[in-house]
């Protein structure tokens, strides 16, 4: 228990950039159907490019992957991946916002933006996973999970195929609460869904 | 240079309470129909930029002066966007839609309602024009406030921003033959487009509350065949995109066309029914 801090997680955030697409199929590949936590997924992508990363990550996953629409609701049992080319934003009604303001760390969709309002939301429900990358976005949003209360998890950079995000999130919160490979990420993942479905 | 801050000071939703109470009652302007979240960043970055201390720092100074006004509803009207965003949709409104409407109408009438920077309107008689139709069109262009428009009348845009919009071009052409910069001109350090290009522009204002009441510039144009609000209603809330939805429903004609960014959903409103969908895609619906 003390590794989940608590049992009641009501989303999970996961950003990644260069290297982290293999580790976030992974992942998803493990997850069973009826995944009891919503997850968002960030990732950089080719802002030209609007298809195509559905469908591959949805070989992997058991989970219905979707791209979410503007003040579309988000929902248990799904994964939704950040669009080409906007933000996305998590808001108090519990439903998706997207923008087209300007890139922040040179990225649209940005990791710390969608971090820093899904926490805003969810507060200590918050779980913030950093994955693989080549640029330090998503460091600050974790930060904000971070001082929020929430759950905040990094992949070890020495497993990271590119490990400056990693790094670059381990350094700006301090303490961030686990360094894990993709593996353990995946059995956390697991762990708390079972608490999470079995205290229902 | 605009310093890229992804570490702003938080609002909280009072501030922006007390905020619209003052905006409301000295400029006739309600805050409350903006999408909260890209709002609130909005001000803070606007706070953080005009070295402003806070939310109560900015209060005072709107209530002296007006003139961080209108800097204000710039920052929170600019959207960034780019030339020929989605070079896909510009082909189907060029191959599919254009034909259609030039078939049915002698005079066209396009009408552009948030035009911010002016991207779209450009890109939307580029297109015409390249289809032989910018002659017999109208493409009216609004914002929500004066000191907007006269930015959107005079845009320039500085080469970085072209450069990223000429990628987008050459996808739209297909072809190595015609560049984006071809009807750009270079002017004392700056880019303008080619003058021809404004000559069927009309603008106008249209503002976010009361919406048909105040926007008289549209009663000249009883008919309008197509509107462009591509990522206009992901600044709004839901309640007042159905107010949008309705305003432009109504000055559609029956068969006119609205396109809404790739992204943006109308299903659950109103007024949904009263569109069929022409391109699933490029999110373009075609009023029944």
């Amino acid at each position: 228990m003390e590794k989940l801090k608590h049992n009641g997680y009501k989303i999970i955030l996961i950003g990644g950039s260069a290297g982290s697409f293999q580790v976030t199929g992974n992942i998803l590949s493990k997850l069973p159907l009826n995944f009891s936590i919503p997850i968002v997924l960030v990732l950089h992508r080719l802002k030209h490019v609007r298809h195509g990363f559905v469908e591959a990550l949805l070989q992997k996953s058991k989970l219905p992957v979707i791209e979410p629409l503007d003040k579309e609701t988000i929902k248990q049992g799904k994964v939704y991946l950040a669009p080409a080319n906007y933000h996305l934003y998590i808001e108090i009604n519990g439903r998706f916002a997207l923008s087209t303001e300007e890139a922040v760390n040179h990225s649209r969709p940005a990791i710390d933006l969608t971090f820093a309002t899904g926490s805003y939301c969810y507060q200590h429900k918050t779980i913030g996973i950093i994955l693989s990358g080549a640029n330090k976005d998503g460091a600050t949003g974790l930060k904000k999970v971070k001082d929020r209360g929430g759950l905040t998890i990094v992949q070890n950079p020495s497993e990271a195929q590119i490990p400056v995000m990693p790094l670059a999130a381990i350094e700006k919160s301090q303490n961030v609460d686990h360094i894990l490979s993709s593996e353990e990420i995946t059995e956390m993942l697991l762990l708390l869904h079972k608490k999470a479905s079995g205290k229902k | 240079m605009r310093h890229i801050q992804n570490e702003l000071p938080e609002i909280g939703i009072l501030d922006l309470r007390r905020l619209n109470e003052v905006v409301l009652k000295n400029y006739d302007t309600d805050l409350g129909i903006y999408a909260h979240t890209s709002l609130k960043r909005k001000i803070s970055r606007f706070i953080a930029d005009n070295s402003l201390k806070d939310v109560d720092n900015l209060i005072f100074t709107l209530k002296n002066d007006s003139s961080i006004f209108f800097r204000l509803m710039q920052s929170i009207s600019v959207s960034c966007t780019e030339f020929f965003r989605d070079p896909s949709f510009w082909r189907i409104l060029r191959d599919e839609i254009f034909p259609i409407l030039n078939h049915a109408y002698q005079e066209l009438c396009f009408w552009i309602p948030g035009c911010s920077t002016g991207e779209e309107v450009l890109s939307l008689a580029i297109t015409l024009h390249e289809a032989g139709l910018y002659e017999k069109s109208k493409i009216l262009t609004s914002d929500t406030n004066e000191e907007l428009l006269t930015k959107s009348k005079d845009a320039l845009y500085c080469s970085t921003k072209i450069d990223i919009s000429e990628y987008n071009y050459k996808r739209f052409r297909a072809d190595d033959i015609n560049n984006l910069s071809d009807y750009v001109i270079y002017e004392n350090g700056n880019y303008k487009f080619r003058k021809f290009l404004y000559e069927n522009l009309q603008y106008g204002i249209f503002k976010g509350n009361d919406l048909e009441k105040k926007s008289s510039f549209l009663h000249g144009y009883p008919r309008i065949h197509m509107i462009l609000c591509r990522n206009y209603f992901i600044y709004f809330t839901s309640t007042h995109q159905e107010n949008l939805l309705h305003v432009f429903t109504n000055k559609l004609i029956p068969g006119g066309y609205l396109a809404i960014g790739n992204k943006e959903n109308i299903s659950f409103c109103e007024n949904a029914g009263m569109y069929l969908i022409a391109s699933e895609s490029e999110r373009i619906y075609r009023k029944k």
